[in-house]
């Protein structure tokens, strides 16, 4: 058991052995390939042919939950499996199977994100291959891709991520209304007056039905269970599940165990990532409430039920092909979970179950649930204080959300006040109304900034494909003519515009697959306003259609044009050509070398430099004045809002877009990382945690509105004593009133304080603080590295 | 006015009250054997080399006309007595870095100024140190004046080896001294900080009887100033003291300077020293309590 972060209860009361043995399952992580719901679905097709897409989709839904192996975890005092065994990914044929089949072999011998295919389960891939060949959503964009945007893609200033093979996910069910109604009401009131309701029709009959195939299951395990307490567990979970769905939840326990069903049955009837819990303090207090008052429930209880739920989360999975998986790596579900905020009115709403998440999270210490935080000025101290001993622990969670600055940018976007205060993490950083948002908000196509801006610096043409798409200058050479600071300026949005537009033809052209390939009406019928216009999402049914592509790498850029209008434009210290001859040599000769040293020492963001600041945010500026004139596939098709926004939320994708960009103005070396989300390059901001927010805070963040994602590293040694975490929660609260959209906190590990001393270059961020001394962590002897190390590794504040 | 800074530190925790910037002034009186800033010490630049970053390119040696360096592939040694300034600009990957430039009083308010919402927020400010800031109390006053304007809380972290004019022309401005004493014993005092401490006692005195608000700061290392005969002196001095002080702060030595040391060209003088054991910092920190101080313990870890 970890230290207790929480007061007020306690946990020597729960069975922790339990605990630590279902946790020690989850840690484990043999990943597999199910081959179950790829059969269902392929039987089902097969005998569905020349119905619409959404009908066949809701039969094939029906089948597999009527048919799927089903199983309790020993352990476990939750049910509900996405597959035949824990950590098991299904295969999910109707969006893609060439890659499947390609790489079907090489799964178990990747260096991360591998998965174990048995002989039996590949054979019974293999054999549905044939029929799935040219019918996928992945064969529909490809078919009616651009060549515009296939070049772009080579280019690699463009990536077709998951939209273009995969389901959408990012969706939070509208939670309250499905706990407070369950799913027999709604069944009975279905009119079968369109494939939409027919569909819907179809899809809760087996989600009915699959909750009583798990009221069988447990009673046949309790006949045989011979422990008194399981037995009588398996007994309540039985008449839990008889009764789950059929009307209101009657219990917190019901009401968890509905949700986690809800959320393994999304994960069947769609492969999208990002299905979250919304708020789930807000959404589970009522039942909390209830059965606290009633007597019939305890905190320790509510706890232990709370961790077992965490602990569930991580037994779910996704394959991903090979290349997607430097983008997301660590098998991520991003399934967000949220406490904190304020409430419709705006006062802070902060509860119990917000303390005992925060505990059920340090308990469960594993990847999953994406466990994040909303905050603002009146958040209780003793909420904050309980977050900031969690984050001190490592492991980054929760990450933590600006109440002020999200609902603002919400409400910027039309939604109503009381509307975006009820707003939420979608995935990792993407920021979206729970029930009320249909898509992504974050990350359709992916925009590598870092190319464009070598791709004007070589008038359009790729040094590496040799491919060009424009010209910025007229000159059909590959020379730019820098002349003065507002040319290049812009030059550059010429090119930014250009890839967007080709951006969102590709989101369209994945758009319109989805809404065919992605139909799901088990989760729209969770969704409003989909019920009440006979649509899924995809077609256009949610409330609010607000999207963004993921943008990546405004820093290198922002760096990069430092750069040039300090060195080459103004001081004239060398010319362009010999910039881009130093960038194409990779800084290795002793010319280039120099070179490079004078563009490292040019000021860069994230050190509270305005001048390198403003250009930053100008870069953030350029590409917004380009959303008002982007339509989305559903403008006028049912939302009350369809827009384009921004966001940074790219999760690790800066590391691969990274590697298809020649080394940049700004001094980084070709292929390395660009910067992740809106953090400063990493590495470069080397006047501390102050300074980094307070250049973030010069962006125009709430503007961002899908979420601005900001990372910060922190060296053990910064966050141990109680002083020291003050000062933490200080840092927090000084972040609302400047307006810091996001921040998550890695506080690193030996793993990584062992790299910094292999590779000081890019821990210049890394600070040691102590009394009365000054100097960056890498400038200390090895020695006394090795010793804060050790001290680290022995779990001893470090 | 002009002055001399080492480094202006952002978001230091151990510095005083709250999150603070910390400004290390150049040039101390003292020598002290343990000091973790060796590149405070003199009220001049210096240059320091960090030959962990050189890749044996050479361009260096091209321009060394003296032979102050020597090059074995990627392996540099140096001769700190001769010029090693000139290095500077000809180095592509900053080996030679200058340290204690001159800036203007007016450029290091604005840059601490920077950080006063977290100040607000923190109930921190700004907290002078180095070297010894008192030794170039002109150009501190002008700093603290911008500051005080501003409502910022100002530190002075000190040895107090200065006469006390120097104190006289800050105190006005002055929240919190961090006072560091080093021995109460002055032949060990002599020893292994080159100064006797007479004046640094009395200067404390003094402050203790103006009633200001002061911290005293005492590093342990072992077998040095941990010893018997040196805390039966300490503990004798305080207990006429019991009530002039905040609170005492019992910081653990560390070794984190040696780097700064190599890349001087100097020997370090605490080689293989250990701070001292935790039994015997709580046994002092325990004796000091029952004095009735409040203590705080600070490891480096």
């Amino acid at each position: 058991m970890r230290p207790q972060l929480t007061q007020n209860v306690d946990l020597t009361t729960i069975d922790l052995n339990r605990i630590d043995r279902l946790r020690r399952k989850m840690l484990r992580h043999d990943a597999s390939l199910c081959s179950e719901r790829a059969l269902f679905y392929t039987q089902s097709f097969q005998e569905t042919e020349g119905q619409a897409m959404i009908l066949r989709k809701a039969q094939a839904f029906s089948h597999t939950l009527r048919h799927m192996s089903i199983y309790v975890e020993e352990d476990s005092l939750i049910f509900g499996n996405q597959a035949s065994r824990n950590f098991a990914a299904p295969v999910f044929p109707e969006y893609s199977i060439d890659w499947i089949e390609k790489e079907i072999d090489s799964f178990a011998l990747r260096q991360g994100d591998a998965f174990s295919v048995d002989p039996k389960v590949r054979s019974e891939i293999l054999s549905i291959v044939e029929y799935w060949k040219g019918k996928t959503h992945q064969d529909e964009v490809n078919r009616n891709l651009t060549e515009e945007i296939k070049l772009a893609t080579r280019q690699g200033a463009l990536h077709l991520g998951g939209i273009s093979m995969s389901g959408d996910g990012h969706l939070v069910p509208d939670f309250p209304t499905v706990l407070a109604h369950g799913f027999r009401s709604v069944l009975d009131s279905i009119d079968e007056t369109s494939d939409f309701y027919r569909s819907v029709r179809i899809a809760l009959s087996a989600v009915l039905a699959f909750a009583k195939r798990y009221a069988g299951l447990c009673k046949e395990l309790s006949d045989h269970e011979t422990q008194p307490r399981r037995k009588q567990e398996l007994i309540e979970m039985s008449e839990r599940a008889d009764r789950l769905f059929e009307g209101p939840a009657s219990s917190f326990k019901d009401a968890v165990q509905a949700m986690y069903l809800i959320h393994v049955m999304q994960m069947i009837e769609s492969n999208g990532h990002s299905f979250c819990f919304g708020r789930f303090d807000q959404t589970l207090y009522p039942y909390y409430k209830k059965d606290m008052e009633s007597g019939t429930l305890s905190k320790e209880v509510a706890l232990e039920t709370l961790i077992h739920f965490f602990l569930m989360t991580n037994s779910l999975n996704k394959l991903r092909p090979n290349a997607h998986t430097l983008y997301s790596q660590g098998y991520p579900l991003y399934t967000n979970l949220m406490i904190g905020g304020v409430d419709e009115h705006g006062f802070d709403a902060t509860n119990d179950l917000s303390y005992l998440c925060i505990e059920a999270m340090n308990q469960t210490a594993l990847n999953e649930p994406n466990f994040s935080m909303r905050y603002h000025r009146d958040t209780p101290d003793e909420l904050l204080e309980t977050a900031v001993k969690l984050i001190a622990t490592g492991g980054g969670m929760p990450s933590m959300f600006n109440d002020e600055v999200a609902i603002k940018g919400l409400v910027d976007l039309g939604i109503p006040l009381t509307e975006a205060r009820d707003y939420v993490a979608i995935g990792c950083v993407e920021t979206g109304i729970p029930g009320k948002y249909g898509h992504r908000p974050t990350g359709m196509t992916y925009s590598n900034w870092g190319k464009m801006l070598e791709l004007m610096l070589y008038n359009g043409r790729d040094p590496q494909s040799g491919i060009r798409l424009l010209k910025v200058q007229e000159q059909d050479s590959d020379d730019f003519i820098l002349s003065n600071y507002d040319e290049l300026f812009k030059a550059w949005k010429n090119v930014l515009n250009f890839y967007t537009n080709l951006a969102v033809q590709a989101d369209q052209i994945c758009d319109a697959s989805l809404s065919v390939f992605d139909a799901d009406p088990f989760s729209s019928s969770m969704m409003l306003d989909c019920l009440a216009l006979g649509k899924t999402v995809k077609e256009g049914g949610c409330r609010y259609d607000i999207i963004s592509q993921s943008n990546i790498g405004p820093s290198v850029v922002g760096n990069s044009l430092m750069v040039l209008k300090k060195l080459v434009i103004e001081e004239k210290k060398f010319t362009l050509d010999q910039l881009k001859v130093a960038m194409e040599d990779n800084w290795t000769s002793l010319e280039s070398a120099m070179i490079r040293r004078q563009v490292l020492d040019v000021e860069k963001f994230g050190n509270d430099r305005d001048d390198v600041d403003q250009i930053v945010r100008d870069v953030f500026d350029s590409y917004l004045a380009l959303l008002p004139k982007l339509d989305t596939l559903r403008k006028g098709k049912g939302p009350r809002i369809s827009a384009y926004t921004m966001s940074t939320s790219n999760i690790t994708s800066y590391v691969p877009n990274g590697m298809e960009v020649g080394a940049t103005p700004d001094g980084r070396s070709a292929k390395s990382p660009l910067n992740e989300g809106c953090s400063p390059t990493q590495g470069s901001d080397t006047n501390g945690p102050t300074a980094v927010l307070l250049s973030v805070a010069k962006l125009p963040n709430e503007k961002v509105a899908a979420g601005q994602l900001l990372n910060m590293r922190f060296s053990p040694s910064s966050m141990k004593s109680p002083e020291s975490l003050d000062k933490f929660k200080a840092l927090l609260k000084t972040s609302v009133r400047l307006g810091i959209y996001h921040n998550q906190f890695n506080v690193l590990d030996s793993k990584v304080l062992r790299d910094a001393m292999a590779h000081p270059e890019n821990y210049g961020d890394l600070m040691v603080r102590v009394a009365g001394y000054c100097a960056q962590f890498v400038s200390l002897m090895p020695q006394a590295q090795e010793a804060i190390l050790a001290r680290s590794e022995n779990g001893v504040s470090v | 006015m002009k002055g001399r800074v080492t480094n202006i530190q952002r978001y230091s925790l151990h510095d005083g009250p709250g999150i603070r910037t910390t400004v290390f002034f150049a040039g101390c009186g003292l020598r002290c054997l343990w000091c973790s800033n060796p590149e405070s010490l003199r009220n001049e630049e210096r240059i320091m080399v960090f030959t962990s970053r050189c890749t044996g390119c050479a361009a260096c040696l091209s321009i060394d006309t003296d032979q102050a360096l020597t090059l074995n592939g990627k392996s540099l040694t140096f001769d700190p007595q001769k010029d090693l300034a000139k290095f500077i600009a000809v180095c592509p990957y900053k080996v030679f870095v200058e340290v204690n430039e001159e800036v203007e009083a007016e450029d290091v308010a604005n840059t601490c100024l920077r950080d006063r919402l977290f100040y607000e927020e923190s109930r921190g400010g700004v907290t002078f140190s180095g070297g010894e800031p008192l030794l170039q109390p002109e150009f501190l006053k002008e700093v603290v004046q911008r500051l005080k304007k501003e409502g910022i809380h100002i530190a002075i972290e000190t040895a107090g080896n200065v006469g006390f004019e120097s104190f006289e022309v800050i105190d006005p401005y002055v929240d919190l001294y961090l006072y560091d004493l080093k021995f109460i014993d002055p032949v060990q005092h002599l020893r292994y900080t080159g100064q006797n401490n007479e004046i640094i006692l009395s200067n404390l005195e003094r402050l203790i009887q103006l009633k200001k608000n002061i911290v005293l700061r005492m590093v342990l290392l072992n077998g040095i100033n941990d010893t018997d005969q040196e805390w039966d002196k300490r503990f004798d001095w305080l207990k006429h003291h019991s009530s002039s002080f905040q609170r005492i702060e019992l910081l653990a030595y560390h070794n984190f300077g040696e780097g700064k040391y190599v890349a001087l060209g100097e020997e370090y003088p605490m080689k293989d020293q250990k701070k001292t054991d935790e039994i015997r910092i709580q046994e002092i920190k325990g004796k000091l309590e029952s004095m009735g101080f409040e203590v705080h313990v600070e490891n480096a870890f």
